[in-house]
């Protein structure tokens, strides 16, 4: 049965999208939407559900599963359950990448002055940096990874401040924009952003899917993986760099949406297991769910204003966040 | 004699630096204009650039520093965790989450209102916290606070984007900051951090005490469950009034303590008045480091500290803590 998990959560995850679309200022039932989709729907309908929801339904899903996946990755080479990308400082890095972006090449009307593809890739560099200093400076014969996550963590309220920084520096108008962008919103989304983000994705979670197996053996320990053959140096640093690629690809759209990368590796390990080759899939889906679902609450619940998508799912992982650490009481870490 | 003679020459420091903070800024006023303001009062511009941004912010400066690194001292000693501190349990964050919400929803809250918001705020992250990591590992406390921090300031910034008016002013003040205060300010808060300060200096025998762990001190007589009621409502008026008055303000909190406790030693007859000292002195210095590094713009001394604060805190994970915890 495990092996199948993956098709219901990708229903829920479809179901989930075409009532996403139906929602907004004019709403579109749902068998609507899917003849649209078939190309039987009517020319409004389906100029409303191509043009204007639809890149923004697939950017949240593309956001959440790249997330979750990153979540995965690193989970696995800490071999430490609560790290994520965003607490260890990894979107942070990013963020600070992306945001003086926004500052130095936006101009007055919301738009950028730079080709948009550039931020993916400049965020993308943000976030290696800073994964690459925490590495350095958690080394000392070896990397613990319990003073990997505590060193994460200092450089999280480090890229925090400095994003602030250069939020505070910048023209006003400037910092409202990148104060949206920064809790995780989606909002205004065109296919432009779907078309830039997607061939990253394309190339590389079949990697990631490839590397499931390591993924796995990494678990175990250092000195289990370098029995069974892996090349352990190597393969963290690749697995790292891939972290930190799809960590920047969603950063740079979505912004701060945060506890993705941890209740996505969680949940899907309640569903499936240990094995990584099943958890890859399944948590990737899971992200997707949340992140579209937090964006459905969000421009329904006060609609027509928009909550940033971030907001909910802080709101949904803290506490799950909270209850992991709160099950953990006297466990000694590892 | 050593430990006075310290002390004493921290002070000294303290009074220079202060009467520093009074001249350097986006604009360097003389000596004798500074001197001027105070006993031949004029209304020059000088003169009010002095009494009207320059004292206040000093003051301030020296008000949260000491605060925040009392109120550190204590969480360390509560939940016998050296990386406790009201940055990293949340407390912070959780006092200016109810105080950006009190603000966009009831406007024209005087402060001596908001303090008691901020100290409800500061209140209840300190319990929730108390809750989950009373024996928790340093490592795992310091993950739940935060993430604690990280969802009241998820939770702030969605508030402020539904409300960009208020955005503008609230900006500054997110990120901990002492400019644009008055000195009539600093009233309603003062005597809520100064019954803070006396009542941590009252409780540094018991302190002591209690770091050696909750059975060792029962069983020298120590009532547990009053003092650490009397610790965490001392840390709650600290915390509590320095963010109603500067917002949240990283980093004091965890690491004055410990660069105190190189300096004396573990008795906290003498960490408690050290971490106040040194946390006034570094809090002014960031500031002024602040007002003096960009010309024409101030950076938020909140901004300064978190971006000071993180090496010092990476430089004490991989030198001492890595073994501890």
């Amino acid at each position: 049965m495990k092996k199948y998990t993956w098709i219901w959560l990708a229903s829920i995850l479809f179901c989930l999208m075409v009532v996403s679309i139906g929602v907004g200022e004019v709403y579109i039932p749902p068998i609507q939407v899917v003849k649209s989709f078939l190309g039987l729907g009517n020319s409004f309908d389906s100029l409303i559900i191509f043009q204007l929801r639809l890149p923004r339904i697939l950017l949240a899903a593309l956001a959440g599963i790249s997330l979750a996946v990153a979540g995965c990755i690193l989970q696995a080479i800490t071999r430490n359950p609560m790290a994520t990308p965003e607490m260890m400082g990894i979107s942070g890095g990013a963020s600070v990448a992306a945001v003086s972006i926004i500052m130095l090449f936006s101009t007055q009307k919301d738009s950028l002055s730079i080709s948009l593809s550039y931020l993916p890739l400049f965020a993308f560099l943000g976030a290696t940096t800073v994964a690459i200093c925490i590495y350095f400076v958690a080394w000392k014969k070896g990397v613990s990874s319990l003073r990997l996550v505590l060193v994460g963590i200092g450089f999280y309220i480090l890229m925090n401040a400095l994003v602030n920084l250069i939020v505070l520096i910048g023209p006003l108008f400037r910092a409202i924009q990148a104060k949206t962008w920064l809790t995780g919103s989606i909002y205004g989304t065109t296919w432009k952003e779907v078309i830039v983000i997607l061939p990253w994705l394309i190339v590389l979670l079949p990697i990631v899917y490839f590397y499931g197996r390591n993924l796995t053996i990494h678990e175990l320990g250092e000195n289990t993986a370098i029995g069974l053959g892996i090349k352990v140096k190597r393969d963290r640093f690749i697995l790292l760099l891939l972290c930190t690629a799809l960590t920047g690809v969603a950063v740079a759209f979505v912004g701060g949406i945060t506890f993705i990368g941890l209740i996505g590796p969680h949940l899907a390990r309640r569903f499936v297991g240990n094995n990584y080759r099943l958890i890859i899939p399944v948590a990737a889906l899971i992200g997707g769910v949340m992140v579209v679902g937090a964006d459905l609450i969000g421009h329904t619940l006060l609609s027509p204003r928009e909550i940033p998508a971030g907001v909910f799912t802080a709101l949904v992982g803290v506490p799950y966040f909270l209850y992991l650490v709160y099950r953990s009481r006297g466990q000694v870490s590892s | 004699m050593g430990k006075i003679f310290r002390f004493i020459s921290g002070l000294i420091l303290l009074l220079f630096l202060m009467a520093l903070s009074l001249i350097v800024g986006t604009r360097d006023i003389p000596v004798q204009t500074v001197v001027e303001s105070f006993t031949n009062y004029h209304a020059t511009v000088d003169q009010i650039i002095v009494l009207t941004d320059r004292l206040p912010r000093t003051l301030i400066a020296i008000l949260v520093g000491a605060s925040l690194a009392t109120a550190g001292a204590i969480t360390q000693v509560l939940f016998r965790n050296p990386l406790a501190s009201e940055t990293t349990l949340g407390i912070n964050g959780g006092a200016s989450f109810f105080m950006v919400i009190a603000v966009t929803l009831f406007s024209g809250l005087a402060l001596n209102q908001l303090i008691w918001i901020s100290f409800i705020g500061s209140g209840l992250t300190f319990m929730l916290i108390f809750a989950i990591g009373r024996a928790q590992t340093p490592l795992q406390l310091t993950l739940a606070g935060t993430s604690i921090a990280a969802l009241f300031s998820s939770l702030t910034q969605g508030f402020l984007v539904l409300n960009e008016q208020s955005l503008e002013q609230m900006l500054y003040w997110l990120t901990g900051s002492v400019e644009g205060r008055k000195l009539t300010d600093i009233i309603p808060v003062l005597p809520y951090i100064l019954v803070g300060l006396v009542l941590a200096l009252f409780l540094a025998r018991s302190l002591n005490l209690l770091a050696l762990g909750e059975e060792v001190s029962k069983s020298l007589g120590l009532s547990v469950t009053v003092y650490k009621l009397l610790a965490g409502v001392s840390v709650v008026l600290l915390a509590g009034g320095s963010v109603a008055i500067a917002g949240p303000i990283l980093f004091v909190g965890l690491l004055v303590p410990h660069l105190a406790k190189i300096w004396v030693g573990q008795d906290h007859r003498l960490v408690i008045p050290f971490s106040a000292l040194l946390g006034a002195i570094l809090l002014l210095c960031a500031d002024m480091l602040g007002r003096a590094i960009m010309i024409h713009q101030v950076i938020p001394v909140g901004v300064m500290t978190a971006v000071l604060g993180a090496p010092i805190f990476l430089f004490l994970v991989r030198r001492s803590w890595g073994q501890k915890i």
